[in-house]
């Protein structure tokens, strides 16, 4: 699936609504709800074009569980 | 000294917006501890990096991010039964090929928002790279010309001597001389040098374009701008010595822009370049003051004005004495470095001038006078090539006065010997005083320069 494709970005976006995730954790959002895209290396390409355009925030971050990872949320504007 | 405030202010001022530019959104990038998922792993990671043309922060931080994905898909595969070598095989064949990977990263980091962030912060950064390459430009120029200063007063006076009437004159007047113009445009390309370099590397930051896509587009469109703004726009006093290096500004910034622009330097100076410019500080000034107390007195020189006098007979006769009897003096003094000449003469002895009709001045292209040393600047001949003057000019007198106006300012001869003549009695054209040896100036642009006649 093209990570370009607006159709693709807005079901990424649907998928980090409300929330702070890693790539890995977006992608396992979209499979849990039977829109994942095939292979998981379309969604960083997806993700890193939503932070360029400014729709999302990304930032290194702990979860929970003190994990860290560069994490994705909405940009409010 | 206000100019030099001025510059100093705007310096600093671009240092610090420049250093808070640089230092935003510099934080450090987690690495993840503990993942060792062997080879294949960092081989698929590296393939993806080779294939990344994005900035340094930005290929690290997403080789980061991609080793965290293959921690966590390592683990979840893992937690479905599979060993970890297996497990890792499978997380990397789930991610795909790894060069697509990095094309279609190259492409989601470019994004218009992005190209209009880079072209703007571009702009501001060659801004910067400009006042900061002036101001280090002119420290690196009066330096150098110091250090000619003193090795010329020093031990290259014998070349000094023979070269005097050939060496450029700098002057403290910015607005003298062609040499000044000259000099003001090479520390302007060293200026240029910079501001493509940093406009390159900040435009790249932010655009996330390659850095040879970038510099190409900063060369043709910078380097072409500042071309036709040299050539055409910018208006200065030109010689053949300014010419030349007016054009190397844009071609500066073209080279700054295409060769090595993603190489930086500190503005921190090493401890040894402070102490050499210490000690040059204190012992220059001593030198130079040596070098100026022996030259008094050893500029005397004499020659034989016969043959120069000669030459002044090819234009006209002179008129009675050689001595000139003092028909017409000037009012005012020579004018040195103008594009035109306003020159006043007063008539002291009306009734021998009222024998002579046809005044008139002649201006003609003038040589140095090869029987003097060349230090002898004021031994000038017309120049041998002519056989006319370059104008001539009906010399009215009015309440005992004659005026000149000359433009000299677009021909390129900038060298000029100005007779005034007349016609006696006899019929025969005379010279009436002792020629006036003009130095005269070429104001405009580069085209124009090239354009105008010699």
């Amino acid at each position: 699936m093209d990570p370009f494709d607006r159709g693709t970005q807005d079901r990424v976006l649907a998928v980090i609504e409300g929330d702070r995730l890693s790539g890995f954790e977006a992608f396992g959002r979209l499979e849990a709800s039977d829109r994942a895209p095939g292979g998981h290396g379309f969604i960083y390409p997806a993700l890193h074009r939503l932070e360029a355009d400014g729709q999302l925030r990304a930032e290194w971050s702990a979860n929970g569980s003190g994990t860290v990872r560069r994490r994705y949320s909405r940009r409010r504007r | 000294m206000l100019d030099l405030l001025l510059l100093l202010t705007l310096l600093a001022i671009a240092i610090w917006v420049d250093s808070r530019i640089q230092r935003h959104g510099r934080g450090a990038i987690p690495r993840s501890a503990g993942a060792d998922l062997g080879p294949e792993a960092h081989e698929y990671l590296s393939r993806v990096d080779a294939g990344l043309e994005l900035p340094a922060r930005d290929r690290e931080e997403i080789r980061s991010e991609l080793l965290d994905h293959l921690i966590d898909s390592v683990a979840a595969i893992e937690a479905e039964g599979l060993d970890q070598e297996r497990a890792t095989r499978e997380a990397l064949a789930r991610l795909g090929n790894p060069g697509e990977l990095a094309r279609a990263m190259n492409r989601a980091h470019r994004s218009t928002r992005r190209l209009l962030a880079g072209a703007g912060g571009g702009v501001f950064e060659a801004g910067v790279g400009a006042v900061v390459g002036i101001v280090f430009g002119w420290i690196l120029a009066l330096l150098c010309v110091v250090v000619a200063a003193i090795l010329l007063t020093t031990i290259l006076r014998p070349v000094t001597d023979l070269a005097a009437g050939f060496l450029p004159a700098f002057d403290t007047d910015p607005n003298a001389t062609g040499a000044n113009t000259a000099l003001f445009a090479g520390v302007c390309a060293f200026a240029a040098w910079m501001a493509a370099r940093r406009a390159v590397r900040t435009s790249h930051r932010l655009s996330r374009w390659s850095i040879g896509t970038v510099g190409r587009w900063w060369a043709l469109v910078g380097g072409g701008g500042l071309a036709l703004l040299v050539v055409f726009v910018v208006r200065g006093q030109q010689t053949w010595l300014a010419v030349p290096v007016e054009l190397l500004i844009p071609v500066a910034f073209a080279f700054g822009a295409l060769f090595k622009a993603h190489k930086t330097f500190s503005y921190a100076v090493p401890h040894s370049v402070l102490a050499i410019g210490a000690i040059g500080a204190l012992v220059l000034p001593v030198v130079l003051l040596m070098g100026t107390s022996t030259s008094a007195g050893s500029y005397t020189y004499s020659y034989d004005s016969t043959e120069q006098e000669r030459a002044w007979d090819s234009v006209a006769p002179a008129w009675g004495q050689r001595t000139y009897p003092g028909i017409v003096t000037t009012d005012t003094g020579v004018m040195l470095g103008s594009p035109v000449f306003d020159m006043t003469y007063t008539v002291e002895d009306p009734a021998t001038l009222a024998g002579f009709h046809d005044l008139r001045f002649e201006t003609w292209r003038a040589v140095h006078y090869a029987g003097a040393p060349a230090i002898a600047q004021e031994a000038m001949v017309p120049d041998p090539a002519y056989a006319a003057p370059y104008v001539t000019q009906p010399a009215l007198v009015q309440d005992g006065r004659i005026r000149l106006h000359l433009d000299l300012g677009r021909v390129r001869t900038t060298s000029w010997l100005v007779f005034l003549t007349g016609v006696a009695a006899d019929g025969q054209r005379y010279r009436l005083i002792r020629p006036e040896h003009y130095v005269s100036t070429f104001d405009g642009t580069v085209w124009e320069w090239l354009t105008a006649g010699s």
